[in-house]
């Protein structure tokens, strides 16, 4: 081996493992969220706060809801829903929570490398976490927080012990209208099936960062 | 072989040794791993048991619930997560509400509320919902 081939296969490495890195990615887990059959009715945000142990009162939550009514953002990220108190002629609501990108910022910017993909999940080893919010500034979707006991930042982690153990995310459990669906994405699931059928966005798509959390029926921008 | 070269060879083994042993071998990353964490992440408690555990003990609910038109609704919904109720077994530890604004949570008419039947604040104004509607059917 000369030293340009020397020189080429060190550069190519890096490359190599990326290339690896996003075929794994492309398969494993995906939220499908109908934002017509969201009535704002909030059950996921508390159900969520609960199994994972994030303050009810305070204003950060891991999942929440953007009611977009008569054009006015209102966010339910506590256990009060401020949606039935507010008297507005149309809107509609948008549920929101980690995008798990396969391309994400949030992995892509951590100096400590404490985030990490997992079946396409994206989860934050909290014995690294050193609680720098680099993430918080990365992430597009503004789906990370500090927690306030465990001082690290948090996030969805799409229930990882739950699905381990073949029950449901919480949020996902309790949405009463089924708005929310989760699944494995391979041949023949029901996420994939209705992935493949219906007419789907995900947010921000301009961020290049490949979500797994896509959205139906959603006409317009939202934030 | 000079002085040198035994030098740096030394040094490198010495420095290639840290290396392993700060960043790969040493009990505190060994702990910190990612393997590691993912053990920790799938074995933290569920709160939120599924129907299929209310079943359990509460058959004939289940039977009435899961052929009426709430059958979509899990019983958490309404009452609160299971974890608890299934440990201690006791009213106390399970949430019966039977006020209206539990009811009006989802069913007032509010804004971009298509999916599912509303009604307004004037309907049957003061009395509890469950006088007249089953909410397990």
């Amino acid at each position: 081996m000369n030293r340009r081939d020397f020189l080429k296969l060190i550069l190519s490495l890096p490359l190599a493992s990326v290339s690896i890195a996003s075929l794994k990615s492309s398969k494993g887990y995906a939220m499908i969220i109908d934002v017509e059959k969201c009535i704002g009715c909030g059950r996921c945000v508390i159900a969520c706060k609960i199994e994972n142990g994030v303050p009810l009162e305070l204003p950060i939550s891991r999942t929440w809801i953007e009611g977009y009514l008569d054009g006015k953002k209102i966010v339910m990220n506590t256990k009060d829903n401020p949606f039935i108190k507010i008297k507005a002629k149309n809107g509609f609501f948008v549920p929101k929570l980690c995008n798990h990108c396969s391309n994400a910022p949030c992995v892509n910017v951590c100096p400590v490398s404490a985030r990490f993909h997992v079946d396409g999940i994206v989860l934050v080893n909290k014995d690294v976490c050193i609680g720098c919010k680099y993430c918080i500034i990365a992430c597009p979707y503004g789906a990370t927080f500090v927690h306030p006991e465990e001082k690290v930042t948090d996030k969805c982690t799409f229930c990882y012990h739950r699905i381990r153990r073949g029950l449901k995310p919480a949020c996902v459990l309790v949405c009463p209208t089924g708005a929310r669906k989760f699944g494995e994405l391979k041949e023949g699931s029901e996420v994939y099936e209705i992935l493949k059928s219906k007419r789907f966005s995900v947010l921000k798509p301009e961020a290049g960062t490949n979500p797994r959390v896509f959205y139906l029926n959603l006409d317009t921008v939202v934030e | 072989m000079k002085a040198w070269q035994i030098v740096l060879i030394f040094a490198i083994l010495v420095y290639g040794a840290l290396y392993v042993y700060t960043f790969h071998l040493s009990p505190v990353v060994k702990e910190r791993s990612v393997e590691n964490w993912v053990e920790k992440e799938k074995e933290r408690k569920v709160s939120f048991v599924q129907s299929e555990v209310c079943r359990e003990c509460h058959l004939k609910v289940y039977r009435t619930w899961i052929s009426g038109n709430h059958s979509s609704v899990e019983c958490e919904v309404c009452h609160g997560y299971g974890a608890e109720h299934v440990k201690l077994r006791t009213k106390e530890s399970v949430i019966v509400e039977k006020s209206r604004d539990s009811c009006l949570i989802c069913h007032k008419e509010i804004a971009g509320r298509t999916a599912i039947k509303v009604v307004d604040e004037g309907h049957g104004s003061g009395v509890i919902c469950t006088y007249c509607h089953d909410p397990h059917r």
